[in-house]
């Protein structure tokens, strides 16, 4: 299994007339799951078209495997898109849609391949109805099964999760994990961030057209010094605790919240998670919770695109 | 669906991929608005011809007849299936998942032209020349049948293109339509042979008794020009089809 | 000591006075009729009226220029108001293949038509808004042109006197009225159809080309009544268009030019009814909600 990059941006910047929809963005994906995080209007989408080759930057490269995916047509077998707009052909199946696809990307038999991307994705690839007919979750899946029919290794996806519900997101993100660790090269959007984290650890957030942050999204929340960490103590004696705990230099602030939460800010989580329980010993005070309340993903995510 | 690197597949064979594009390319297109719609347009050429058979003078009629054949349903029925061909799958943003596949760049504008002339020819074509038939006229039903077949290829060439090019390719191919084939061509002989019609009735002409309103030259000049055009209308939608950002 | 307040800037109903619907109508309307010229919208939006509108001045700007050129010499004018209509036949059909998809059929493809009816718009108001649009923007069509020709020739001094100018004023007004309903009304009804405004464009240049080859092939061929010749709805209003101004077209033996005045206005206005009629019917039926 190769480690090197599959995805490599240089410099790349794209704008439309005056607006200036994605600068001077660089990055490198490789193998595993990589998500593309933004508020509405960062890029994301724009950015997605171009590792494509849907669109041309306006400066700066793009490089699929490789190669330039707008030039070197034999790279789109290695690329599946998702893309975000939610229209389908209104005069095919599933399976007429899936297959069609097989077919433009060469595959010798492209009716087995389809059903088995269909099946794959939880549809039944025996479902007659026209596309326009399913539902927006369906309609999704199918999208999702059109991307993979051909056994990509890279997969684009922009919003894959929109319309499904929990326990088809459940499955979704149990599939693009499942790929991620078979070696293929997943970039997936989403704004739901709690399944962003399950899928995979590795983020780069973009913001106003600008990559503002890359890398693992833990370590990423480690090198947030300005900003405190943000911890939850549920306890039986929250004043005694809370006085205790200020006298400590990790802890820059408490407050109080109700008859048995306290929430701390620390400027090093480290050292207090190594204080904690000792000062509790001492002012014999039960610890029923410790929790970090902004170290997931969207605390992450908060803090780069507010800055 | 596990392999850890996928093993590249075959390029597409183009005996695959271009009759697996013109099926979904025609079928996009074959609606039952627009097959009665233009089925009804050329049912009325037929009636038309019907109307000329009982003038005095039928050959004299059918050149009416004809006339808006050539310059009214050929051109908006190709018009209404051409620029749809691609522009619908712009207009609904569903061509990323043509445009993102190992096919040519030249086929799917090709499919396109040969999709609509496919549904042009026997929804107006035919009926031209059953129209003439129908009147009595035998003498000229071929030959209105091939330059409504003809001028329906090149039109095709022509809006396939506009689909492609402009956002409101279906308005802009009624002002050629309106404004330059039918006002141009038979208002200002000189540019008569910068038109479709112009052309298409030249093929017409060379039937007997010269039935058309307007030739651009001689039935020879006019299939090659036609074909050129329908052409040529394939290569300028495929040189903005490979920019891409169509939508 | 002024007393300090703190402000609730949360959400707060509207207790101000509400509009009757009649305002929802022409609000609807003035901002249809923006949205079709391109106004308000980039500058590649207004390209298609601009170019029709610009169509339909030039014979205009073209007699006047080439009546103070020439300082009125020539014994009649380059083009007659009468005849006026006639000669933008081609505009007026784009122009009206334009505006009425335009104004009807996105808010049916995108969904707004669900949106518009949830509020005091009810389906009558909501056309009511839609066909008020397309028939004030017609009309500056139908209706322009000839005003600037009067207002143009009134300026230069070729008018005739004030009260002839004023007679001429007010057949303009009822000449431009009556194309600008007829033109609206069948591209309106033509647009309830389908979602697809290329479909509707194509559909209303097939409306004013079809029926009139059929009729007059009819008439000539068939010996069918002259009375056919209302189908040809092009023609039909430039025939008002002449009678209005108590001029004779250059072809008078064409079918409609047999047909007296009560007929023609009649078949505009039975046209133009029967049309508005079809697509309030459509739109009693169109399901509003995907």
């Amino acid at each position: 299994m190769s480690d090197e990059p599959r995805v490599v941006a240089e410099g790349v910047s794209k704008w439309f007339g005056a607006l200036v929809a994605v600068s001077d963005v660089s990055f490198d994906v490789g193998p595993g799951v990589t998500a593309l995080l933004g508020p509405n209007g960062a890029g994301k989408s724009t950015m997605f078209r171009m590792l494509c080759g849907l669109a041309k930057p306006s400066k700066g490269t793009v490089r699929v495997l490789g190669r330039d995916p707008r030039a070197d047509l034999a790279v789109t077998r290695s690329i599946g898109l998702v893309p975000q707009q939610e229209s389908v052909f209104e005069r095919l199946s599933a399976r007429q849609f899936v297959s069609l696809t097989a077919k433009l990307h060469g595959l010798r038999e492209p009716a087995e391949n389809a059903e088995r991307a269909l099946e794959t994705v939880g549809l039944d690839p025996a479902d007659p109805r026209p596309l326009p007919t399913f539902s927006k979750g369906m309609r999704q899946r199918v999208k999702v099964a059109q991307a993979m029919v051909h056994d990509p290794s890279v997969l684009v996806l922009d919003e894959p999760l929109t319309g499904l519900d929990p326990r088809q997101r459940a499955d979704l993100v149990e599939l693009f994990t499942r790929l991620g660790s078979e070696g293929k090269c997943v970039i997936v959007s989403s704004h739901v961030l709690a399944e962003v984290e399950r899928i995979g650890s590795r983020v780069l957030v973009m913001s106003r057209g600008r990559l503002a942050a890359a890398g693992d999204f833990r370590e990423l929340r480690a090198l947030m010094d300005d900003r405190p960490m943000r911890v939850r103590v549920r306890t039986d004696r929250p004043h005694a605790l809370a006085g205790a705990l200020l006298e400590q230099r990790a802890v820059v602030a408490v407050r109080l919240d109700g008859d048995d939460v306290l929430e701390l800010d620390t400027a090093d989580a480290r050292a207090l998670a190594h204080t904690i329980a000792p000062v509790a010993r001492e002012r014999d005070a039960h610890l029923y919770e410790v929790r970090p309340l902004d170290a997931d993903l969207e605390g992450v995510f908060r803090y780069v695109v507010e800055r | 669906m596990s392999t850890v690197e996928a093993t590249p597949a075959a390029a597409p064979k183009v005996w695959t991929t271009l009759p697996a594009l013109y099926r979904l390319v025609l079928r996009s297109q074959l609606t039952l608005a627009r097959i009665l719609g233009i089925g009804a347009l050329g049912a009325l050429t037929v009636l038309l011809g019907v109307f000329a058979g009982q003038d005095a003078d039928p050959a004299q009629a059918m050149r009416v007849v004809l006339t808006f054949a050539l310059s009214v349903v050929v051109p908006l029925a190709t018009l209404w299936f051409g620029t749809s061909a691609l522009g619908d799958l712009v207009e609904d943003r569903l061509l990323v998942y043509l445009w993102l596949k190992p096919v040519p760049r030249w086929q799917l504008p090709a499919v396109a032209v040969a999709a609509t002339t496919t549904l042009v020819i026997p929804l107006t074509a035919v009926p031209a020349g059953v129209a003439a038939l129908v009147a009595g006229t035998n003498e000229i039903a071929l030959e209105a049948f091939l330059a409504a077949a003809l001028a329906g290829f090149a039109y095709a060439g022509v809006f396939v293109a506009a689909g492609l090019w402009f956002r409101r390719a279906a308005w802009w191919g009624l002002a050629f339509v309106v404004l330059w084939e039918n006002a141009a061509a038979y208002t200002a002989g000189g540019l008569t042979r910068f038109t479709v019609v112009g052309w298409s009735g030249a093929i017409l002409d060379s039937a007997p008794g010269s039935p058309s309103e307007v030739s651009a030259g001689s039935a020879g000049a006019g299939l090659v020009v036609l074909v050129a055009v329908a052409v040529a209308g394939s290569v300028v939608a495929t040189i903005r089809y490979r920019r891409g950002e169509l939508d | 000591m002024s007393q300090a307040q703190l402000f609730d800037l949360g959400y707060r109903e509207y207790d101000g006075a509400r509009h009757r619907p009649a305002l929802a109508i022409l609000t609807l309307a003035l901002f249809t009729a923006k949205r079709v010229l391109g106004l308000g919208r980039g500058a590649r939006h207004k390209v298609l009226p601009a170019i029709t509108l610009a169509v339909a001045f030039l014979p205009a700007l073209v007699s006047v220029v080439v009546s103070v050129v020439t300082d009125n010499l020539l014994e009649e004018d380059l083009i007659s108001y009468g005849e006026y209509t006639f000669f933008i036949g081609s505009a007026l059909v784009l122009f009206a293949a334009l505006v009425a998809p335009e104004a009807l059929c996105p808010d049916r493809r995108s969904g707004m038509l669900g949106l518009y009816l949830a509020g005091p718009l009810d389906r009558t108001r909501y056309l009511a808004g839609k066909a008020l649009a397309v028939f004030g923007v017609m009309t500056l069509i139908t209706v322009s042109p000839l005003l600037f020709m009067l207002l143009a020739f009134v300026l230069a001094g070729y008018a005739p006197g004030a009260g002839e100018s004023v007679e001429l004023l007010l057949e303009i007004v009822a000449s431009g009225l009556a194309t600008a309903l007829l033109y609206a009304s069948l591209s309106l009804a033509v647009s309830s159809f389908t979602t697809r405004r290329a479909a509707a464009a194509v559909a209303t240049v097939l409306l004013f080309t079809v029926p009139v080859t059929v009729a007059r092939t009819a008439i000539d061929s068939a010996d069918a009544p002259n009375e056919l010749d209302l189908m040809s709805f092009g023609f039909v209003a430039s025939e008002l268009s002449y009678r209005i101004f108590g001029e004779t077209p250059e072809e008078a033996d064409e079918p409609i030019s047999q047909l007296s005045t009560e007929l023609v206005a009649g078949g505009l206005l039975a046209a133009s009814v029967a049309a508005l009629f079809v697509c309030w019917l459509r739109y009693r039926r169109i399901e509003a909600f995907r």
